[in-house]
């Protein structure tokens, strides 16, 4: 196997890295939730025009047709810069689901706006707040004379403020779950905005009676939504990799400057221990990511649910696990506001309750596991 | 923490003025310990105290002073000499929080709280009356107070509290339907942490019948260690059981600056919250990594023999 980046990978590291310099360069402590969505909605049209947006898309419809391999660098290098746009919800998650669509419209249309930044769709699932298993869907789709309508809640929608569109699932009457897209801004959708454990946004959405249209005809819409959500999961241990190298780089740093009892705390050994502990977390963290990013190309599902799984209940142990190693190397300086730490620690945390923690993944992993005997 | 060292230490006229006020919570205390430059290695603390008359001019900076906002006496090590080893020139001093020269800033910590603070002293000027024991015997005061908070961090009763949160969350799990594999990993966990914190209770009370100096008492390192083990664990199974609900943290709730209820309500709003709070355990009163270190020094004689 060849783990060594192309030139033309390379490149693109480096356009994300001057992306993100540029970001951190001009952050402002933001005042209100308009002015954040402001901020966001400006980035993401940045991203855009360096073609990050349509990155998965295919060159045919508008895009770059690359894979998940640059997907993964990319989501590294934001991670360990901590700058967080929407990348995942807009030009991962959205696209991989809109290109398996059966309707041709919704294809073209969608992908197109994605790939330009003009079409930002935020996956709207989720309706438990205490239970990752999201089976339960209560939201339903009711044919009103031709037109389809919407009606439910969904809670905890990532990058859902500052979207344009919605993918929805929900019941259809007769036919069973589907996905369904809806434009924001429309009567009867009601958008409240909430602040995440990061300090970013997230929505939770009340839809009563909304015009929405189905993006499956058959009945394997979970299964198309499940394949593009396990894309995201992947992407989103690929951030928590650049998270956890951040955490090395910085805590290395300081157990060098930083001297106590007359010399840098980096000569204890129990530090170094402590240390090397978080060297070995990471680059397991990165092997079961690799591993994962590999089996989303597998037709066969359930190979590819168990190895997501399996990526995402060790990266999300690991992750925190690098975290806490790295407030303890620090002390006290570790856990106040100010210091960069605590917000990537905030953010470990929004990763792991993103698509499924390490308790859900590893009952998904061993249900997967089951289902072959 | 300084009414048992004014008790054991204080002259008559300091137990008089300061005793009465503790236990009617008429007065408040803030510890000024560490500093900027000396957490672990206290010694090295550089606050310095110099003799005037019948005064010390105090001058330096203190740091991680848990509720400075709130205190109006501050027990602090200073240095009022630099001859020996770092322990012999450390003297413990008493002071008003109004004296001038003393500023109070405020850090917010990483739940979005505001607990501690840095304590600027700037020729703030101290009688010499207020000093515990004598001048440069102040580490011998330390070590008595920082043996007594590492019962006190032992934290039974935080721990305790964090457990009731963690029974009743995981009932409002089971009635909200939530997945039996989820709930059954969770409880294992619970389970546990019940076992543990048993052992830690028994462990805590052989500490406290033990007379002083008694070789078979289990050692204060040990309970603050078990302490901070507990409450780690019980944070991060908090920060679990909050599940999806956890990714919408209102900092501002947390803090008390917001009358606004947090979007999910205030109790899955506190499980991000005491996640992130607790944080702190492996550093507060020294570090894990320091209370080890005092086992091992404490204890191995006492098995080395064979």
């Amino acid at each position: 196997m060849n783990f060594d980046l192309t030139e033309d990978q390379r490149a693109l590291v480096d356009t994300v890295e001057k992306f993100a310099a540029s970001v951190i360069a001009r952050r402002t402590d933001p005042s209100s939730t308009e002015a954040m969505a402001t901020g966001t909605i400006d980035r993401w049209q940045e991203m855009a025009e360096l073609g990050l947006a349509g990155l998965m898309i295919a060159e045919d419809d508008g895009g770059l047709g690359l894979t998940m391999a640059e997907t993964l660098l990319i989501c590294e290098a934001l991670g360990q810069s901590l700058v967080q746009p929407p990348f995942i919800s807009y030009a991962v998650i959205a696209p991989k689901l809109i290109e398996t669509s059966s309707s041709t419209d919704v294809r073209t249309a969608c992908l197109q706006g994605i790939a330009g930044g003009s079409i930002r769709i935020a996956m709207a699932r989720d309706e438990s707040i205490l239970d990752f298993d999201q089976s339960q869907l209560n939201s339903r789709v009711e044919d009103d004379g031709g037109t389809l309508r919407l009606s439910g809640t969904k809670e905890l929608v990532i990058d859902g403020v500052t979207a344009t569109h919605f993918i929805v699932t929900a019941q259809l009457a007769e036919t069973g779950p589907n996905a369904f897209l809806v434009a924001a801004g429309q009567p009867g959708l009601s958008i409240t905005p909430l602040r995440g454990l990061g300090g970013g946004l997230i929505a939770r959405l009340s839809f009563d009676a909304v015009e929405a249209v189905a993006l499956f005809e058959g009945n394997d819409a979970p299964v198309k939504v499940g394949r593009a959500i396990d894309h995201g999961i992947v992407a989103f241990c690929g951030e928590a990799l650049g998270l956890m190298n951040r955490m090395l780089a910085l805590t290395a740093g300081y157990l060098k400057t930083r001297h106590q009892f007359g010399k840098a705390i980096g000569s204890f050994q129990a530090l170094q221990h402590r240390f090397a502990d978080m060297v070995v977390a990471a680059e397991q963290s990165r092997s079961a990511t690799y591993m994962a990013a590999a089996a989303l190309a597998e037709e066969d599902a359930p190979t590819r649910r168990q190895d997501v799984s399996a990526a995402k209940s060790l990266v999300c142990r690991h992750g925190r696990a690098v975290l806490e190693a790295a407030i303890q190397l620090h002390g006290a300086i570790g856990i106040t506001d100010e210091y960069e730490l605590s917000r990537y620690l905030r953010r470990m945390l929004e990763i792991e309750k993103t698509w499924g923690d390490a308790i859900y993944h590893e009952d998904r992993f061993s249900a997967e596991l089951m289902s072959r005997t | 923490m300084i009414g048992p060292v004014l008790q054991h230490f204080g002259t008559a006229e300091q137990k008089q003025r300061y005793l009465p006020g503790i236990p009617t919570l008429r007065d408040w205390w803030c510890q000024g310990y560490s500093e900027p430059s000396s957490g672990s290695d206290l010694a090295s603390l550089r606050t310095k105290a110099v003799r005037k008359g019948d005064r010390y001019i105090v001058n330096g900076q203190k740091i991680w002073t848990t509720w400075a906002h709130w205190a109006n006496y501050m027990f602090c090590l200073v240095r009022t000499s630099d001859h020996g080893r770092p322990q012999e020139g450390i003297t413990f001093l008493l002071m008003e929080m109004d004296l001038p020269g003393i500023t109070v800033r405020p850090i917010r910590s990483l739940d979005g709280a505001h607990d501690v603070n840095e304590v600027f002293l700037e020729d703030v000027e101290v009688p010499c009356e207020n000093i515990v024991l004598g001048e440069n015997q102040g580490w011998t005061v330390a070590k008595f107070l920082l043996n007594a908070e590492r019962t006190e961090i032992a934290g039974l009763g935080q721990s305790k509290r964090l457990l009731q949160f963690a029974v009743r969350m995981l009932d409002r799990m089971t009635e909200q339907g939530v997945s039996p594999d989820r709930l059954r990993a969770l409880r294992v966990r619970l389970d546990r942490i019940r076992i543990d914190l048993k052992a830690h209770e028994w462990t805590l009370m052989r500490v406290i019948a033990a007379q002083p100096g008694d070789p078979r008492a289990p050692s204060a390192s040990i309970l603050k260690l078990c302490g901070t083990d507990l409450l780690e664990r019980l944070s991060a199974l908090l920060m679990d059981m909050g599940g999806p609900a956890g990714l919408a943290y209102d900092p501002l709730a947390r803090g008390g600056e917001s009358d606004a209820a947090p979007p999910y309500g205030h109790v899955l709003n506190g499980t991000a919250a005491t996640y992130l709070e607790f944080r702190k355990s492996g550093l507060v009163g020294g570090t894990t990594e320091i209370q080890k270190n005092l086992i091992y020094r404490e204890t191995v004689h006492l098995w080395g023999a064979g």
